[in-house]
């Protein structure tokens, strides 16, 4: 660490010129952020931001000597601190800090990355008042105020595989604001985070420390509370090593640390993310089919992530199936069966948990009311969406019901077809589904064996359909829905392999071309926003009544008694909800359709003028709109002159969302020890009009509470 | 359902409660669980909405509650639904799973 401060130092002073030690800066690929450790340089460090670069205009003889200053001082303060710092070991030395900073909160990352800097041991210290970074050999040191910190989110468990040596690792992410260059944008409520305002820390820590740490935290000073979890779960894409290490480029990275620690930001090139969050905006909240027991929520974030090359999540390709299914034609409602994105990850995590003699029946039986509604038999086909690794698959169980019947060869064969756009990527998902179709089986047919069953089993054949492939990183989901809907459209009364050598005919690598998929996307998104208008216009009657029909008479095909009582409730709900939404939109409604119709004819103004009106009531609307013209666009121009200078440098920083790696972040963030005091055994919190915590069977605390605030305080506090 | 109230709650504060409720106002006891097999267990009013019982459970795991998607026997449940809409009974389990992504794998 001292020998590289050295030297640079040794450096400037030799040769005496500023544009040199840019250089240095540059191929060290180093960055001092803008707000620099000492206020001091100031005047400097505020050009400074992101790019880590010295701009050229603050050449001259006081700024050269700041620079000089900053320096010493920054390394005066690591001498400071390296007593603190890690010696050879890995060994967290928090005993010998914590008396050295009473009122502050040490964290030691054993990873970090700052922006585009990758460092390893980085020691972080929150205070009431900063966030500083100490100087690494990695990451320079600097300094935030803590109104700097817009957002902060942690994962745990985020690196499952390290796991078995050492105890898993949290990523703690945390959005900080450029204030010495930007005025922050974020005042309460949510926050527009905007790579060019925001510099992302993202830190490497014990799962165990920073759960004690987090408390600390909260307890040191609410405001983190206040900021906590504010980053968004879709903005933050999650990614294994290759991709981001291509959109890395050049940067010079640690070894194992660019594959690891990827929380990387995608750069946003097609289109300027304001447009695309404005047109969002516009979407609250869309209940589909309306009345529908089954129905999907999308929310506006779910809008989001349909922006060019985000990925897909459960929700959107549980919604475009279920559009699918609920444009069917009637006749052919009763042949496919769709099952949930969950449906595959239940089977996958139940099998997980259980070994032994009886697993496929155990795995069954957690999955056995999904399915209490519907013979399955009695299907021509059944979808399953497939979601493991982070990327979306297809299987299509064809003919169920011809199983045991190998006589009857007209009624199609039984087989399971896995349609994947990036073959090879799921190959463990056969023993899953055919296991599932086996149970089912048996349930069905008590009396045969268990020879029998296996014989019938054995019948299905499972085929890796040949279809088209994908040929970037994001498509998949797209692909998986395309495959839906052209399979709809053209699945034969009797898929059979036998009929032809040809097998079938429509499953080929030139399917359909690439840009089809690809195009979903967008007319997913355009299909949403399309849908949410006409249920707001649904308020008066004319519009909702189609769609309520359409959901009645789908759920009346599928369900049986019990409900359509479900159904009638739900309609009353409906009735109620679209009346309530009449009267909050009646004062707007003739304003709105003015606005959109303007905004439609004037194409380019579209999101903007649009951004309120769908939603809000008119005054909210017109405030709104014109705070974003009047401080997006300034900002926005700032943005793009900046990148004109530096995109060279640097491409990949003028992005948005992030993108970090693991087999699973999610599915592992939660699979174990997520959770504070929550452990396998049973906690009982009841629930009413008052709260209670009462007393549990294992013995837990037992006291009663008033309110839920009181209830949700407790437990972040004293777990 | 009597043995589940007996094993988790004083059974006199719930008959207590009962009578205030009025109309439609009958506690179940649900049970959400995790991915990881943890369970935690719900004392909710049939006819409150879902909401509740999603915010604090996600509150008490420390997640986002945008992150984690509700299914009652495969079906994804929303924040408005109330049990009674649902059918659920006393004892029903309610799956917890985190919101799954995709785009690509390596």
């Amino acid at each position: 660490m001292e020998i590289y401060t050295r030297s640079k130092k040794a450096k400037v002073t030799e040769k005496g010129d500023l544009s040199i030690y840019n250089y240095e800066f540059d191929l060290e690929k180093e960055q001092v952020p803008s707000n620099t450790y000492k206020s001091g340089s100031n005047n400097i460090s505020h050009t400074y931001h992101r790019k880590g670069k010295l701009p050229v205009t603050t050449s001259g003889p006081s700024s050269k000597r700041e620079v000089l200053q900053s320096i010493l001082e920054i390394s005066r303060d690591e001498n400071q601190v390296s007593t603190s710092g890690y010696n050879s070991s890995q060994k967290m030395t928090r005993s010998k800090d914590k008396p050295l900073y009473s009122n502050q909160i040490v964290v030691n990352a054993s990873r970090a990355r700052l922006n585009q800097h990758y460092g390893r041991f980085l020691t972080v210290i929150f205070s009431a008042k900063h966030i500083e970074v100490k100087k690494s050999k990695d990451i320079l040191a600097c300094k935030w105020d803590r109104k700097d910190l817009c957002a902060m989110k942690s994962f745990y468990n985020f690196f499952p595989e390290n796991a078995k040596n050492s105890d898993g690792k949290a990523l703690v992410v945390l959005i900080l604001h450029n204030r010495r260059v930007f005025k922050p944008q974020c005042s309460g409520g949510n926050c527009t985070i905007s790579s060019d305002l925001t510099q992302t820390l993202v830190l490497e820590i014990g799962n165990e420390e920073w759960r004690d740490q987090q408390k600390e935290l909260f307890q040191l000073c609410p405001a983190y509370q206040d900021v906590w979890k504010r980053i968004e779960g879709e903005e933050y894409k999650f990614y294994k090593g290759k991709l981001s290490r291509h959109a890395l480029g050049e940067l010079s990275i640690n070894g194992n640390l660019a594959r690891d620690i990827e929380l990387e930001i995608i750069p946003e090139t097609s289109s300027p993310p304001a447009r695309l969050n404005q047109e969002a905006l516009t979407f609250e909240t869309l209940v589909y089919p309306l009345g529908d027991p089954d129905a999907v929520t999308i929310t506006s974030k779910d809008v989001e992530i349909l922006r060019p090359m985000g990925f897909l999540n459960d929700t959107i390709i549980d919604f475009y199936v279920k559009y699918l299914q609920t444009n069917l034609p009637v006749k052919d409602k009763e042949r496919f069966y769709f099952f949930n994105s969950f449906f595959f990850r239940k089977l996958v995590d139940s099998s997980k948990k259980y070994t032994g003699p009886d697993k496929a029946k155990v795995v069954y039986e957690r999955v056995r009311k999904w399915t209490r509604k519907v013979s399955l038999f009695e299907k021509d086909y059944i979808f399953i969406p497939v979601n493991q690794s982070l990327h979306w698959s297809l299987v299509i169980v064809c003919h169920l019901g011809s199983l045991g019947r190998s006589s009857d060869k007209r009624r199609g064969t039984p087989c399971i077809l896995h349609l994947d756009s990036m073959e090879g990527s799921h190959d463990s998902i056969e023993e899953h589904i055919r296991n599932y179709i086996l149970q089912a089986w048996k349930e069905g047919h008590p009396n045969s064996g268990n020879d029998s069953s296996e014989s019938i089993l054995s019948e299905m054949m499972y085929i890796e359909a040949t279809v088209p492939q994908q040929m970037n990183h994001c498509d998949c989901g797209s692909y998986l829905l395309h495959f839906v809907e052209l399979f709809l459209k053209k699945a034969p009364q009797y898929f059979s392999l036998a009929a032809s050598e040809g097998f079938p005919y429509f499953l080929t690598r030139n399917w359909f071309r690439p840009s089809e998929a690809s195009a979903k996307r967008n007319a997913i998104r355009n299909l949403l926003i399309k849908l949410h208008q006409d249920s707001l216009s649904g308020a008066t009657d004319r519009q909702a009544t189609p769609l309520l029909e359409q959901a009645a008479l789908s759920s009346t095909s599928e369900e049986s008694g019990d409900a359509n009582e479900l159904l009638l409730i739900e309609e009353d709900d409906v009735c109620i909800s679209s009346a309530t939404k009449a009267i909050h939109s009646n004062l707007v409604a003739t304003l709105r359709r003015q606005i959109i119709e303007e905004s439609v004819g004037s194409g380019k103004r579209a999101g903007s003028t649009e951004a309120g009106p769908a939603v809000q009531t008119p005054l909210i609307v017109d405030l709104f709109s014109d705070d974003e013209a009047n401080e997006a666009s300034p900002s926005e121009e700032d943005w793009h002159m900046r990148d004109a200078k530096e995109d060279k440098l640097c491409p990949s920083s003028s992005s948005f969302s992030a993108r970090g790696h693991s087999s699973n972040p999610f599915s592992s963030s939660l699979s174990s020890g997520d959770i504070p005091g929550v452990t396998s055994s049973s906690e009982v919190v009841s629930y009413g009009d008052s709260v209670r915590c009462s007393s549990s069977a294992v013995g837990l605390n037992s006291s009663s509470i008033d309110n839920d605030d009181d209830f949700s305080k407790r437990k972040l506090g004293s777990d | 359902m009597a043995g589940v109230e007996d094993a988790s709650t004083p059974g006199t504060q719930q008959d207590e409660k009962k009578p205030l409720d009025g109309a439609g106002g009958q506690h179940i006891n649900l049970k959400v669980k995790g991915q990881d097999g943890g369970e935690v267990f719900f004392r909710i009013k049939s006819s409150a909405t879902l909401r509740k019982l999603m915010n604090a459970y996600c509150d008490r795991q420390s997640v986002d509650p945008s992150s984690i998607a509700f299914l009652f026997d495969g079906r994804r449940l929303r924040a408005e639904q109330t049990p009674a809409e649902l059918d659920m009974e006393d004892g029903d389990e309610i799956d917890a799973m985190l919101h799954q992504t995709g785009g690509a794998s390596f």
